[in-house]
C-alpha cells in the first residue's frame, strides 16, 4: 500500500488532494484482491454519522434504501419487537413507528455536490449536455496505458515518466495541439505546474478558498476508481500525492478544454449558474420528528438486532444442552479457516464423526510467510496485509528430475499461451490464429451447446496429462526454531487445542477457490493469505509442527506435543469441495489407519456441505443426492459462463471468538466467522489480545466490503460483472471507456444480508475492555459501531454488548428447535435459516 | 425440400422473439426464454447443416423463391433466398455462434432484470444475420441488415441507465444509419440501372452509376464491418453483456458488410475502381487497426481493434480476387474471435499465472519502431490509441455539418407552428398540382421534397422530444406527399399507407409524450433523462412506434415506403433518393431522442405515480402493435 508523503507542501491544494486521497478507495491491483472496509477514511466517526457524511462528501448511499428496508420489516426478515427497541434505543418516542413503516420522509442532509459541484455537473445542468461524453475516453485511454502492467503488446513511450509529463508529452505528440481552445489549456498546465494550474481553475471559478477541498475531491471522485488507481500503484519519481495532483491537473486541463471548444464561454458563468441553482432543489429540511437517514439506521439497527437475539438464544441454548466435556481423546483433530464458508464444513464432519474436533484459525496459521511456489521466479507474501513475512518458505521438489521435466513442459506451454495472447492483436498473428484456432473454437462453440464447462474440462485434462505436477513439499531453509516453535505455540494455544488433549492426527486445512474466467477470483480466496490459497501455510505448518526440533523446542517452552501426534496439511477447494491432501505420502505408516479414516469422513462430509450448498445456488439442481452436488459444483468452477462459480461470503452475518464447545451441534448456516479461542488457557488475555488485533480487523474488512458493496453496488461495489472489461492487469473497468471499478460485483452480494459484523468474544468483559481500550485499531471499529462487539461471559454465559461506555445485556429470544441433521434442516428451503440444534449435540 | 429447411433455418429463432414476449418477468420465465432461444438457433443450426449435406449430395435448388412479399400491378418484392456453399457457410456459421451463446448466456445473464429483453433481441439478431447470409437480393439482404443494425443498437444500449452505453448505442445508430442510406441508395440504383437486386453482374459492364453504385455498397458495408473511418464506434461498442459482445462484435455483425462484399463479389469482380477502393480501405483499416491493436491495454478493446484489422485484410482478399480465401478467413475468424471475447475475462488470470508461476515478462514491446525512427514512437503511439483520429473524421464530415444545418434550421424556425403551415402549404401545392392533368411538375414535387428534408434536419436540430416528432411526422409526410404527387396509380396506394400510417403513429407519439409532459414538464434533451426506468410501458410504447415511423423492416410503412421507391425509382430517381435519405434521418432523430429522454441516468423532475400506461393502454397498444406488424409481413398481393 502506497502511503502519502508526509513532508509534501501544506499549500490548499496539497491538502485538499491528502484529505480526498484518503477517501478513494485503495484496492490492489485486481490479481492481488484483498478484501477491505471501503469506506476506511470515514472510521474515525460513529457509523451512522458516517454514513451520513459519505453521502454529503460522495454521495453514496449507506444503507439499504427505505423501500428496501421497508420489505425486509414486511416479510419478517426485521421484526416489529427489534424495531421498537432500536427505537427506545436511539432515545425516540414510540410512535416513530408510524412514520418509520409509512410516512413520507424528508432528507436532512444536503449534498455538497449540490453547493460545490463538479465542472461535469454545472455544465450538465447549465446545458444539459454531459461533458464527460468528451473529456473521458481520451482520458481513459490515456490512464490505462499509462498505468498498465503489461497488457498492451506496445507500451506508452512516456510510461516513466511522472503522470503529468507523460500527458503532456502525449499532447504534444498528437494530433490534438491543433484544436486551439483545448491547447491553450495545456500550455497553461505546461508553463505553471500541476499545483498551481489547480489553484489558477479554481480562482478563474471564483471558487471561495473554504471550498476548495470540496471542489478537489468532487473532481477526483467523478471516476473514483481510476483515481484510486493513480494514488495505489507506486512511482519510482513521483509520490503519490504527486501523482495524483497530476491525474487532478490533467482531468481539469481536459475539462476546460473541452467546455472551451464547446462553448468558448468563460467557466466562471457555467459555474456560478450551476452553483446559483443548487443544481435544482435535492435537499428538504428535516424538520420533523424523523427524517430518512435516521429512519433508515433505525431499520438497519433493528435488521441486525433480529439476527443478533436469534444468535443469542442458539447459544443460550446449545450452553444449556451441552453435555460434559469428555476426556476421551478426539480421533482427529481439522483445523481450517474461521472463513464463514468452512461452518459447514466443520459441522458435517462433527455430524458424520463425534468423536472429532475442529478449531478455526485464521486462514494463515499464524504463520507470517513469504513463499516461492515450485519455479515460480520470485516469492510472494502469504499473511494479512499489515503483518510482515517473517519466514521465507519454498517448494522443495521430492524427486528433482520430475520437477525439472515439469518445469519444462510447463514453461512451454506458458510460451505457447503467452505467444497466443501476443499474436491475438497483431495483423498476421491473428490470421495465424485464426488459420489453427478456428477449427478447434467452432468445435468450442459446438461443445458449449452441450455443456458450456466441456471445453475446459478437456483442456484440464489435456494440460494434466502433458503436464502432471510433481510432487512437491514447502520447506523452510535456515529455519528459526524459535520463532517457529513461538508461532505454532502460540497459534495452538490461542485455539485450544491442548498438548494433553492432542488426538493422533492434526489436519491443517487453507482453503482457495478454483473458477475460470473470472476476473475477482482473488477475492474468492483466502484474505489471511493475500487472494491466494491457503495451502502453501497450511502444510508449512504441519511441517513444522512434525520438525523434530521445533517440537522440541515447544517442550522446552512448555507445549509437550504427544510423540504419536502427526500433522498433516492440505486445501480445501470451498468452490467444488474437494480436498487436496498432497502430503499424505509422508504420513507414516504408523497413522495410515488415521488419515483413511479422516479421508472417509472428510468424504462424506464434502458431499453433504456441497448439498448444502446448493440450496442456495438456483440453477442447481434441488434435493441433489451428494454424488450429484458434487458433480455440480465441480461443473460450475470450471464453467466460463459461471458469472458465480460460488457464493463466496455473502452470507456472513457474525463472528464468534471461543470454544467450539460453545457453538458445537448448533447449525449457523455458514452465516458465523468461527474462531476458536479457548479463555480458560488465558487467563490475562494475552492470547485474545494478539487475535483480536489480527482477526477483527481482518473479518470487519470483509463484511464490510460485502456491506458497501450491497447498499450501493453502483458506487461502492463493482456493479454488475456482465459488462466488464479487464484493463492493465490492474482491474476491470465498465465497457470501453468506463471507471475502474471496486468493491465486489453484483453477483457476489446479490443474496447478501448487509449488516455489521456482530462480534462474540467468549471472554470477561473487564478483559475485552482492556484489549479494545489498547488496540486503536480495534477501539475505532467497536466504539464507533462499525462492529458490534458482545461480550459472552465463559463462566455464566450472559451476553453483554459494549454499546458506547455501557455494557447492554443481551436477552435471549425464544427457544430454538432441534433436528436430526443438518439436513432435515435445509430440506426445501433456498433462502437464510434460523439456527437450530443438530443431533444430540455436545461431542467430545 | 430445401425449401422447407430454408424457411425453418430462418424462421426457427424467431421463437426466442415470441417467447420472451410472452414469458413471465423475473427469474420464473428465465429458463423457458433461455431455453427457447437456445433451441431456435439449434433448429436453425440443423437446418443450415441440412442445407449443407442436400448441397454437396449436389440436391440442393440454389434459388429459392418464397413468393412475392409484395406483388402489386407491376411493382414486385420476391423473397428470394441463395441456398449456395458462401451463404450457407455464413449462415452456419452464426447458427453455431449465435447458438453458443445463446447457451452461454443462460448462466451468464442469470437474474439480470433484462433477461427477457436480452434473449428476445438476441433472437431478432440471429433471425436477421440468416436473412443476411441466405438472402438472395440486395433488397432482402437490407430486411436481415436492418434488424441486426437495430439489435445492435439495442444491446450496446442494454444497460439502458448508465451514459456510457447510451452514448455507444448512439454512436453505434449513426454510423449505421448513415452507411444504411450509402446500401439503400446503392440497391435503388443498381435496380434503376441492372432491373434487378441479385448478386449477378447481368448487364453492368462499363457503367459509371454501377461503379457509384458500387462504391455506395461499400460504404454500406464499412459500416457495418467497421472499417477506416466509420470504425471508429466499434470502440465503443463494447458496453453490451460479454456475450453479446462476442455474437456482435466478435464474430458474427461485424463480419455481415465482408459477407456483403462476398456476396456481390461477382458485380465487383468486374470492376477495377470498385475494386481499388475496397482494398485501399480494406489495408488502411488493416494497418491502422493493427497498430490500435498493439497499444491498447484493456482486453475487449483490443479485441475490438484487432476484430477490425482481419476484417479489413478480408476486404483485401476480396478486391484481390480470391473470394475462397477470404470466405474461409471470415469463418475461421469468426469463431477464433467470438471464442476471444467469452474468454476474455479470464485474462488476468492468465497473466498471473504466467508471471507469477513462470515468470514469463508479459512485456514484451517497450518500443515498436526502430531506434532510428524514434522520434516518431511517441507520435505513432499517441495516433495509433486515438485510432488515427478516425472518430474525428466522422464527427467534422458527417456529424458536424448535420449538427450545425439542424441547428442553424431550428433557430430559424422554432415555433412549433412552422411545420403545421409548411404542411397546409404543401398540401395545397399538392392538391393544385394533383389537378393539373399529366402529373405534376418538378418544380412543386421538387419543392415539397425539399421542405420535408429541411423539417428533417430542423427536428434533429431540437431538444424537445415533442418538436422533434412534429418535426419528424412533418417531414415524413411532406416527403411522402411529394412520392405521391410524382407517381401514379401503385406508388398512391403506398403513399397513401404511408400518410395514414405516418399521421396515425405521429399522433400516438404526441399524446403518449404529452401525458408524460403533463407531470413532468417540457421533455427537453438538456433537463430530463433515463425517464424509462420509472415509465417503462411508455418507453417501450414510444420506440415501437418510432420505429413503426421511421419505416423498419416489418412495419406497415418499411413496405409502404417499397413501394413508393418501387414506382419512383425509374422515372423519378432524385426524389426517391431523397425520400430514403430523409426517412433514414428520421429514423436517426426519433431513435436519438427516444434514446436522450428514456435511457441514462435519471435526470430531472420525477414523473408522478400513475403516468405510466395503464394495463388496458398497454394491452390495446400490444394489439395496436400485432396488428401493425400483421400488416407490415404478410404478403401484399393484387
Amino acid at each position: 500500500m502506497t502511503h502519502l508523503d508526509p513532508g509534501a507542501p501544506d499549500d490548499v491544494v496539497s491538502s485538499a488532494v491528502r484529505a480526498a486521497a484518503n477517501r478513494l478507495p485503495a484496492q490492489n491491483p485486481i490479481e492481488d484482491f484483498v478484501h477491505h472496509n471501503t469506506l476506511h477514511a470515514y472510521e474515525d466517526l460513529p457509523f451512522f454519522a458516517a454514513v451520513e457524511r459519505a453521502w454529503e462528501e460522495l454521495g453514496v448511499e449507506g444503507t439499504l434504501s427505505l423501500d428496501e428496508l421497508r420489505r425486509l420489516h414486511e416479510s419478517g426478515r426485521i421484526r416489529r419487537r427489534d424495531l421498537l427497541a432500536a427505537i427506545e434505543e436511539a432515545g425516540l418516542p414510540r410512535r416513530t413507528m408510524d412514520l418509520l413503516l409509512g410516512g413520507d420522509l424528508p432528507r436532512s442532509a444536503e449534498r455538497i455536490a449540490t453547493r460545490v459541484p463538479t465542472l461535469r455537473d454545472a455544465h450538465l445542468f447549465a446545458t444539459g449536455e454531459n461533458l464527460e461524453a468528451r473529456v473521458r475516453p481520451p482520458l481513459v485511454r490515456f490512464l490505462s496505458g499509462y498505468l498498465d502492467q503489461g497488457v498492451a503488446q506496445w507500451s506508452l513511450p512516456t510510461k516513466d515518466l511522472p503522470l503529468a509529463e507523460a500527458w503532456l508529452a502525449s499532447q504534444r505528440a498528437g494530433l490534438e495541439r491543433l484544436a486551439l481552445p483545448a491547447r491553450d489549456a495545456v500550455e497553461r498546465l505546461r508553463r505553471v505546474g500541476a499545483r498551481a494550474f489547480v489553484i489558477e481553475v479554481a480562482d478563474d471559478l471564483g471558487i471561495a478558498e473554504e471550498d476548495v477541498g470540496h471542489f478537489v475531491r468532487g473532481e477526483l471522485f467523478v471516476m473514483p476508481g481510476w483515481a484510486g488507481m493513480v494514488r495505489m500503484l507506486p512511482h519510482p519519481r513521483a509520490t503519490s500525492l504527486d501523482q495524483l495532483t497530476d491525474y487532478l491537473a490533467v482531468r481539469l486541463a481536459k475539462e476546460v478544454g473541452a467546455l472551451r471548444e464547446r462553448h468558448g464561454a468563460t467557466l466562471r458563468h457555467v459555474w456560478s449558474r450551476a452553483a446559483r441553482a443548487r443544481l435544482g432543489d435535492a435537499s428538504r429540511a428535516g424538520d420533523g420528528l424523523l427524517d430518512e437517514l435516521t429512519a433508515r439506521a433505525l431499520f438497519q439497527a433493528a435488521y441486525e438486532g433480529s439476527y443478533r437475539s436469534m444468535l443469542i438464544s442458539a447459544l443460550a441454548q446449545a450452553r444449556a444442552d451441552a453435555p460434559r466435556e469428555s476426556e476421551e481423546r478426539p480421533c482427529f483433530a481439522l483445523v481450517t479457516c474461521f472463513d464463514d464458508r468452512e461452518e459447514s464444513l466443520r459441522r458435517h464432519v462433527e455430524e458424520r464423526e463425534p468423536r472429532a474436533v475442529t478449531f478455526g484459525a485464521a486462514g494463515f496459521f499464524g504463520l507470517p510467510i513469504v513463499h516461492r511456489p515450485l519455479g515460480a521466479p520470485g516469492a510472494e507474501a502469504r499473511c494479512p496485509v499489515g503483518v510482515e513475512g517473517v519466514f521465507a518458505s519454498e517448494e522443495a521438489p521430492l524427486s528433482p528430475d520430475d520437477a525439472e521435466r515439469w518445469l519444462h513442459r510447463r514453461g512451454a506451454l506458458a510460451k505457447l499461451r503467452r505467444w497466443e495472447h501476443a499474436s491475438a492483436r497483431t495483423l498476421l498473428g491473428s490470421t495465424v490464429l485464426a488459420a489453427l484456432r478456428g477449427a478447434v473454437d467452432a468445435l468450442a462453440f459446438g461443445a458449449t451447446l452441450v455443456s458450456p464447462e466441456g471445453p475446459r474440462t478437456l483442456a484440464r485434462t489435456l494440460v494434466g496429462g502433458l503436464a502432471p505436477p510433481p510432487r512437491a513439499q514447502p520447506v523452510v531453509r535456515d529455519l528459526d526454531v524459535a520463532a517457529a516453535a513461538e508461532a505454532l505455540g502460540v497459534m495452538l494455544r490461542t485455539a485450544g487445542l491442548r498438548a494433553e488433549r492432542m488426538p493422533r492426527l492434526v489436519v491443517v486445512l487453507g482453503h482457495g477457490a478454483s473458477s475460470v474466467n473470472n476476473p475477482h477470483a482473488a477475492a474468492y480466496a483466502c484474505g489471511a493469505c493475500r487472494g491466494r490459497d491457503g495451502a502453501a501455510n497450511a502444510r508449512l505448518f504441519a511441517w513444522l509442527a512434525n520438525h523434530d526440533e521445533v517440537r522440541r523446542r515447544l517442550r522446552e517452552t512448555g507445549f509437550a506435543l504427544p510423540d504419536d501426534t502427526v500433522f498433516v496439511g492440505g486445501l480445501h477447494d470451498t468452490t467444488t469441495d474437494q480436498l487436496w491432501l498432497d502430503d499424505r505420502a509422508h504420513v507414516p505408516a504408523s497413522h495410515a489407519a488415521d488419515v483413511e479414516h479422516f479421508e472417509r469422513v472428510l468424504a462424506d462430509a464434502l458431499g453433504e456441505n456441497a448439498r448444502e450448498r446448493c440450496r442456495r445456488l438456483v440453477s442447481a439442481p434441488r434435493a441433489p443426492s451428494a454424488a450429484s452436488a458434487l458433480r455440480h459444483v465441480r461443473a460450475r468452477s470450471l464453467d466460463p459462463s459461471e458469472v458465480r462459480p460460488e457464493l463466496g461470503h455473502a452470507t456472513v452475518a457474525a463472528a464468534i471468538v471461543g470454544r467450539r464447545a460453545r457453538t458445537r451441534g448448533l447449525f449457523l448456516d455458514r452465516r458465523v466467522f468461527l474462531v476458536s479461542y479457548d479463555p480458560t488457557l488465558d487467563v490475562d488475555g494475552a492470547l485474545l489480545d494478539r487475535l483480536l488485533g489480527a482477526a477483527l480487523p481482518v473479518g470487519a474488512g470483509i463484511a464490510l466490503e460485502y456491506y458497501w458493496s450491497r447498499v450501493d453496488p453502483e458506487h461502492l461495489g463493482a456493479g454488475t460483472k456482465l459488462p466488464h472489461n479487464p484493463v492493465g492487469q490492474i482491474g476491470v473497468m465498465e465497457g470501453s471507456h468506463g471507471d475502474l471499478r471496486t468493491g465486489l460485483p453484483t453477483q457476489m452480494v446479490e443474496i447478501h444480508e448487509p449488516m455489521r459484523l456482530q462480534v462474540f468474544v467468549e471472554a470477561a468483559v473487564d478483559v475485552l475492555r482492556s484489549i479494545v481500550e489498547r488496540r486503536p485499531e480495534v477501539r475505532r471499529l467497536v466504539e464507533n459501531e462499525w462492529v458490534t462487539l458482545v461480550a459472552l461471559d465463559p463462566v455464566d454465559g450472559t451476553a453483554r454488548r459494549l454499546r458506547g461506555g455501557e455494557l447492554v445485556v443481551e436477552g435471549a429470544s425464544a427457544p430454538i428447535g432441534r433436528v436430526a441433521s443438518s439436513a432435515d434442516w435445509t430440506r426445501g428451503h433456498d433462502g437464510p435459516l434460523p439456527p437450530v440444534r443438530v443431533g444430540e449435540g455436545g461431542g467430545p | 425440400m430445401t425449401r422447407a429447411l430454408l424457411v425453418l433455418a430462418v424462421a426457427a429463432p424467431l421463437t426466442a422473439v415470441l417467447v420472451a414476449a410472452a414469458a413471465r418477468a423475473g427469474e420464473a420465465g428465465e429458463r423457458l426464454v433461455a431455453r427457447a432461444a437456445w433451441l431456435g438457433c439449434v433448429i436453425s443450426l440443423v437446418a443450415n447443416l441440412g442445407m449443407l449435406g442436400l448441397l454437396a449430395a449436389g440436391r440442393a435448388a440454389s434459388q429459392i423463391d418464397l413468393g412475392a412479399w409484395i406483388a402489386v400491378a407491376g411493382h414486385e418484392l420476391r423473397l428470394r433466398f441463395s441456398v449456395d456453399g458462401v451463404g450457407l457457410s455464413f449462415a452456419a456459421t452464426s447458427a453455431l455462434v449465435t447458438a453458443g451463446v445463446a447457451r452461454f448466456s443462460c448462466a451468464y445473464l442469470h437474474r439480470d432484470p433484462g433477461f427477457r429483453r436480452y434473449f428476445g433481441v438476441l433472437g431478432v439478431f440471429a433471425f436477421g444475420m440468416q436473412v443476411i447470409a441466405l438472402a438472395g437480393t440486395l433488397d432482402v439482404l437490407f430486411v436481415g441488415w436492418e434488424l441486426v443494425g437495430l439489435a445492435s443498437f439495442l444491446l450496446i444500449g442494454f444497460f439502458r441507465h448508465r451514459p456510457g452505453p447510451v452514448r455507444g448505442a448512439l454512436r453505434a445508430l449513426i454510423v449505421y444509419r448513415t452507411c444504411d442510406v450509402a446500401l439503400l441508395l446503392a440497391t435503388l440504383l443498381l435496380h434503376h440501372r441492372l432491373g434487378h437486386s441479385a448478386f449477378s453482374h447481368e448487364g453492368a459492364a462499363g457503367d459509371p452509376i454501377v461503379t457509384f453504385a458500387l462504391l455506395l455498397l461499400l460504404v454500406g458495408a464499412s459500416g457495418k464491418s467497421a472499417q477506416f473511418p466509420a470504425g471508429s464506434w466499434l470502440g465503443t461498442a463494447m458496453e453490451g453483456p460479454t456475450p453479446s459482445s462476442a455474437a456482435f462484435y466478435g464474430a458474427l455483425s461485424v463480419h455481415a458488410g465482408a459477407f456483403l462484399v462476398l456476396r456481390a463479389e461477382p458485380l465487383f469482380a468486374h470492376d477495377a475502381i470498385a475494386r481499388t477502393a475496397m482494398g485501399a480501405m480494406g489495408a488502411v483499416t488493416a494497418t491502422t487497426s493493427s497498430l490500435a491493436a498493439r497499444s491498447r491495454a484493456d482486453v475487449k478493446g483490443g479485441i475490438a481493434a484487432a476484430t477490425q484489422a482481419q476484417v479489413g485484410l478480408i476486404f483485401v482478399e476480396v478486391a484481390l480476387g480470391f473470394p475462397r480465401l477470404a470466405l474461409a478467413h471470415l469463418v475461421a475468424h469468426a469463431f477464433f474471435r467470438g471464442m476471444e471475447v467469452l474468454r476474455s475475462p479470464s485474462i488476468v488470470a492468465d497473466t498471473t499465472r504466467a508471471r507469477v508461476g513462470v515468470g514469463l515478462s508479459v512485456e514484451p514491446h517497450r518500443a515498436f519502431l526502430p531506434r532510428v525512427l524514434s522520434r516518431w514512437e511517441l507520435p505513432l503511439h499517441v495516433a495509433a490509441s486515438e485510432r488515427f483520429y478516425a472518430d474525428r473524421i466522422v464527427e467534422a464530415t458527417l456529424v458536424a455539418p448535420v449538427r450545425a444545418l439542424s441547428g442553424w434550421l431550428a433557430s430559424r424556425a422554432p415555433s412549433r407552428r412552422w411545420p403545421a403551415a409548411a404542411l397546409g402549404a404543401a398540401a395545397v401545392l399538392g392538391l393544385l398540382a394533383g389537378r393539373g392533368a399529366g402529373g405534376s411538375s418538378p418544380a412543386s414535387v421538387g419543392g415539397t421534397v425539399l421542405l420535408g428534408a429541411s423539417f428533417a434536419f430542423w427536428a434533429l436540430g431540437h431538444t424537445d422530444i415533442r418538436r422533434v416528432v412534429t418535426g419528424v411526422v412533418a417531414s415524413q409526410l411532406l416527403v411522402v406527399l411529394s412520392g405521391a404527387m410524382a407517381s401514379h396509380d401503385v406508388g398512391l396506394v403506398g403513399a397513401l399507407g404511408q400518410l395514414a400510417v405516418t399521421a396515425g403513429v405521429g399522433m400516438l407519439l404526441l399524446v403518449l409524450l404529452s401525458r408524460v409532459a403533463r407531470t413532468v414538464g417540457p421533455l427537453d434533451v438538456r433537463v430530463v433523462g433515463g425517464l424509462g426506468a420509472d415509465l417503462p410501458a411508455t418507453s417501450n410504447a414510444v420506440l415501437f412506434s418510432a420505429l413503426l415511423l421511421a419505416g423498419f423492416p416489418g412495419s406497415p410503412s418499411f413496405r409502404a415506403e417499397d413501394l413508393l421507391v418501387g414506382a419512383l425509382v425509374d422515372e423519378h430517381p432524385a426524389v426517391a433518393s431523397v425520400f430514403l435519405v430523409v426517412t433514414a434521418l428520421n429514423g436517426w432523430a426519433l431513435l436519438a431522442a427516444w434514446a436522450r429522454i428514456f435511457l441514462g441516468p435519471r435526470r430531472g423532475p420525477r414523473p408522478g405515480t400513475g403516468t405510466d400506461l395503464g394495463p388496458r393502454v398497454r394491452a390495446a397498444l400490444a394489439a395496436a402493435l400485432a396488428l401493425a406488424l400483421a400488416v407490415g409481413i404478410c404478403p401484399w398481393r393484387s
